[in-house]
């Protein structure tokens, strides 16, 4: 009993100790974050980044509060407005979140920040671009930068490498060369690629990269921030329609119109099929199922020989700066800090893709999330990250769905596909 | 029993087992497959779909549960379940009470105006209801899925409440007005025991409705925190890296709860489904 | 005796009710209550205020709501502007979009499937069970019925996967069995995915059905089955003259509600095939819900849920009038 009280005496005591250090720490600087990231194992990269950024900022303490995507979004505005708000917080893009920040004037404006850290050298303009608006929150990827983000993913070809070495072939360099692969394993009986289209987004995600592999950043930018009088009737997405018109008859599944997207991963864990287009995202879920390094990963190969890549992709949300914080030096220092080097380290730890690529691939395990990182950090750095075409309007997922459906069947022709996203595209232009 | 009769009887009765297990069979075996897939590795699919897994793999339902939020899921579910179900008993004792066994004016209109809430699809409901929540402020929150199905089986309840205290004996009231008692008393102390079989299976039929909600949760409901097993399960094929065999335990989990529900009851749920059917 | 309503009706079925008046005249007696000259003490304000809390939330939440669409499918309303008055404008672009009408061809072909189908195999059924008594009827009973227990999202999936073109059992057993030659990839094949779709309604409603009608039986008077035997009535007879008059008002139940579960899609086609491949199996509420919470065409999407509602409205009233119609020949 004694013993009891005693304990709680010295308990008492070392809170009074701590909240007194406390308040002597109020001299120095508070910075407050908010992100989206409340689970593990992003939380503890958060957390982990967090301490040694106040390790090497004596007096600088962070004061995090981790929401859910969701949650963030309900808060954020209110939260950018009011003085004892987040000094720094993760932004969704487009024009509902940033936009709408960017037009309340909430956000402070990177541009000096992003010349000091070389930010524009570091990340391509393509990717900058989803992070700026114009300054009245109207004009989307123009104008000034508003964030930077810290992961990305992007959309390529997995295949497995012993089936490539069974035909001696290699991973392509130009789209006649991956011709070339296809028709290598239809000789053989072999249907390539792995796809399920069934319910679900494989049938974009297919189309995307076919049509990214024809088109130019000029046009997809112009197409998905509607700017100028950009068509979708144009000769190179008809060709990439019927690519994939031939496809779907030489070199998909037999029964592909009955599978869907879990299920084409399944074939392609089975080695039913050599190839499958798929995002970066698989790349954990490959070495989950014990694929880390007998499965490859590269961008879909130009058509014009030389050219380097386009794939569709994007990154994660930004870390933005509220207008009115009293550190924005501090703040800029700790943007730098979430998206540089040591984060991606621990990013890519974690099976992510840091936006910023990674350079000491010292504590990579596997090939494959070598093979990821080399695509995305050659994509950003030719400014080749595309776009996901389905974004361009609230009706085209659908429009496009049913239309690859027909597409694929026959039961449409190149053309009346491309005529039919462009009617789309066109009833979909923001009023 | 005749034991005589047997023999002739056997052979048709057999036919008739045989036919009956077909049927019965066919009912149950895409929920055993489903459950043995929830155990299997993704590479283990292609062997024949009724074999037992080579090997257990309890961890799809470990990566459902937490990597893909079933957890958080459930929790939501059972929320909105007790919920809805909880207020709707005590709503609907009072309201069937009241149709059932008291007098005032304007009855008949009131119960044209709840049958329409029986007879009118959902969907002609839910449009000018997402606009309502929004107004309220109610969008994106459990409320908005409580309240709405808290009505829906209002509509049912009192109508299925009513028929029961209108068939309570006329010398149970009049002995408990002799009692002295208040209308309040006689309805907690007197009927409302009475009515437990009643209540039970109401009570059964609306968790089930409940739990497997579906259009008014895609709609109200933007937050993956929020989310129910349903549209958590719906929304899973979307998601990346997924494989079947974690969709299959993501499926076991969302209907275990209701055949647990429905085993345990199945008389009440079976009879209950049959006499109130109209709702479907 | 107090006036019963409907849903009574229905649960002395199971409990061998023989005075059965019809649907319609019970519908009548659902809304005449009679009033119980039991209490003359009651005041009449108390009724009000016990049915007062529950009957505020349904007006608020469902009974307002419905009033509101039948407005607002007079409006041009995206949802989140002020409604415009349009007159008839949803109406008659709804009359002419071919979508919209290829959607509403769809349920009524998944009719076939949800509804029919299963009363006949209730039928079948229940046809074999009339002169035999069965042992363990509780275990099938129970058995049978699980699907209508099970979300329908969960329906759905299981049956991709039964579906599924690889791993599924279905097309498994067409191969094990040497009939690859029809092996399908069912749910995304342009032919077969509105069969497919349409299968598993009927799996969902058979079980229904079967326990709807098996239940009827038991309440029809034995002592017809004995005169008819005396008379010498083979099966086929037996089944013609006793169990379906005596069926009549199960089977008008079985198809109204059915009916409407065929025209209410929605959760099935959603998880199953997003109404493809190529838009053939979209149904009205899919294209309602795209609509109005997809596209922003709330108003549009209301004059759908009109229309659906009357469809559904119409054809359950015009079945009960018939079967009542046909109750009252009888007689």
């Amino acid at each position: 009993m004694k013993n009891h009280r005693s304990l709680f005496v010295l308990v008492l005591l070392g809170l009074l100790l701590l909240s007194l250090g406390m308040v002597s720490a109020q001299d120095n600087v508070t910075l407050v974050v908010w992100d989206i990231h409340p689970t593990s194992p992003q939380s503890d990269v958060i957390n982990q980044l967090n301490a040694e950024f106040e390790e090497n900022h004596p007096g600088v303490t962070i004061e995090r509060t981790a929401y859910t995507f969701e949650d963030l979004k309900t808060v954020i505005a209110l939260g950018l407005s009011s003085d004892d708000g987040p000094d720094v917080s993760l932004v969704n893009q487009g024009f509902p979140d940033m936009g709408a920040l960017v037009a309340a004037d909430l956000l402070l404006p990177l541009d000096d920040y992003a010349e000091q850290y070389g930010w524009n050298e570091r990340w391509s303009p393509g990717l900058l671009a989803r992070n700026s608006f114009s300054a009245d929150g109207k004009e989307f990827g123009t104008g000034s930068l508003y964030g930077v983000s810290t992961t990305a993913e992007i959309g390529g070809v997995f295949y497995h490498k012993d089936m490539f070495a069974e035909y001696g072939l290699e991973v392509p360099t130009t789209f006649e060369e991956f011709q070339t692969i296809l028709d290598t394993f239809a000789n053989e009986g072999i249907r390539p690629f792995a796809f399920g289209p069934l319910a679900g987004s494989h049938s974009l995600h297919y189309f995307f990269t076919i049509q990214h592999s024809l088109s130019n950043v000029e046009w997809l930018d112009n197409f998905i921030y509607r700017r100028g009088d950009v068509r979708f009737d144009t000769p190179e997405n008809i060709e990439a329609a019927a690519i994939l018109q031939d496809w779907a008859s030489k070199y998909f599944p037999e029964d592909f119109t009955g599978l869907e997207r879990e299920t084409a991963r399944s074939l392609f864990y089975n080695k039913e099929h050599p190839l499958m287009i798929d995002g970066s995202w698989m790349g954990g879920n490959m070495i989950e199922n014990n694929l880390g390094d007998e499965v490859g990963f590269f961008l879909m190969p130009r058509h014009t020989d030389g050219e380097t890549p386009l794939a569709f992709g994007g990154w994660s949300l930004a870390w933005a700066i509220r207008k009115t914080t009293a550190n924005p030096d501090l703040a800029a220092e700790y943007l730098e800090w979430q998206t540089g080097e040591r984060a991606a380290e621990l990013w890519a730890g974690i099976g992510d893709v840091p936006a910023v690529g990674l350079e000491d691939r010292s504590n990579i395990q596997y090939s494959i999330q070598n093979d990821i990182l080399d695509a995305w950090e050659s994509a950003n750095k030719t400014n080749g990250v595309g776009h996901y075409l389905d974004w361009a309007s609230p009706t085209i997922y659908d429009t496009m769905k049913a239309d690859l459906e027909l597409l694929m069947a026959g039961q449409i022709t190149p053309e009346e596909f491309a005529a039919d996203i462009q009617r789309d595209y066109e009833s979909g232009a923001p009023s | 029993m005749n034991t005589a009769a047997k023999p002739s009887i056997l052979p048709r009765n057999l036919s008739t087992h045989i036919i009956l297990s077909l049927f019965l069979l066919a009912a149950v075996m895409p929920l055993i497959g489903t459950l043995l897939t929830s155990f299997k590795d993704p590479t283990d699919l292609a062997a024949s779909p009724f074999a037992l897994p080579r090997e257990w793999h309890f961890e799809n339902y470990e990566k459902a549960w937490s990597q893909a939020r079933f957890g958080d899921y459930f929790v939501n579910s059972i929320v909105v379940v007790v919920a809805v179900v909880g207020i709707s008993v005590f709503l609907t004792v009072l309201s069937g009470y009241a149709m059932g066994l008291l007098k005032f004016r304007g009855k008949a209109l009131i119960n044209i105006m709840i049958l329409v809430g029986l007879m009118v699809p959902f969907e002609a409901v839910i449009i000018p209801l997402w606009g309502l929540m929004r107004d309220l402020k109610l969008y994106n929150t459990i409320w908005s899925l409580i309240l709405p199905q808290v009505a829906l089986s209002f509509s049912f309840g009192t109508f299925w409440m009513q028929a029961y205290f209108k068939g309570v004996p006329g010398d149970i009231v009049d002995a408990a007005v002799i009692d002295g008692c208040t209308s309040w008393s006689m309805l907690w102390r007197v009927l409302f025991p009475m009515a437990q079989p009643s209540i039970l299976s109401m009570v059964v039929l609306l968790f089930i409705w409940t739990w497997n909600e579906f259009l008014l949760v895609l709609v109200m409901i933007q937050k993956d925190s929020l989310r129910t097993l349903p549209v958590g399960l719906a929304s899973l094929q979307g998601r990346f890296s997924t494989d079947l065999s974690l969709v299959a335990a993501a499926t076991v989990i969302v209907t275990v709860p209701t055949l647990i529900v429905y085993f345990i009851f199945q008389r009440q749920f079976i009879s209950g489904m049959i006499s109130g059917a109209l709702r479907g | 005796m107090v006036s019963l309503t409907f849903f009574r009706e229905f649960t002395m079925d199971i409990s061998a009710n023989p005075a059965r008046p019809s649907l319609v005249g019970r519908l009548r007696a659902a809304v005449e209550v009679k009033p119980l000259n039991l209490k003359p003490y009651e005041k009449s304000w108390l009724g009000y205020v016990y049915l007062a809390p529950g009957l505020l939330i349904y007006l608020v939440f469902i009974f307002i709501p419905i009033l509101n669409t039948f407005r607002l499918s007079f409006h041009n309303w995206t949802g989140f502007t002020e409604p415009v008055f349009n007159g008839l404008d949803n109406y008659i672009e709804l009359a002419g979009n071919q979508r919209f009408w290829s959607a509403l061809f769809n349920n009524f072909f998944f009719v076939i499937f949800f509804t029919i189908i299963p009363i006949l195999i209730g039928l079948f059924i229940t046809s074999l069970l009339t002169r035999t008594h069965i042992s363990g009827l509780t275990a099938y009973r129970v058995g049978l019925f699980i699907p209508q227990v099970m979300s329908t999202v969960a329906v759905g999936i299981i049956w991709r996967w039964m579906l599924n073109p690889r791993f599924g059992p279905l097309n498994v057993m067409l191969r094990s069995i040497g009939l690859e030659a029809l092996a399908r990839p069912w749910l995304g094949d342009f032919t077969w995915a509105p069969y497919a779709v349409g299968a598993i309604g009927a799996w969902v409603g058979y079980g229904f059905t079967m326990v709807l009608f098996v239940a009827g039986v038991q309440s029809i008077n034995p002592e017809l089955y004995d005169v008819a035997r005396v008379f010498g009535a083979n099966p086929w007879q037996e089944f013609r003259y006793v169990t379906l008059p005596g069926l009549r008002r199960q089977i008008v139940v079985a198809f109204v509600i059915r009916f409407i579960a065929a025209m209410r899609i929605f959760d099935l086609v959603y998880v199953t095939t997003e109404g493809g491949p190529g838009g053939i199996t979209r149904v009205v509420s899919y294209e309602l819900w795209q609509n109005a919470f997809q596209v922003n065409k709330a108003g549009y999407a209301a004059a759908m849920a009109v229309v659906l509602t009357t469809i559904i409205l119409l054809v359950s009233f015009i079945t009960l009038r018939i079967q009542a119609r046909l109750a009252y020949d009888e007689d």
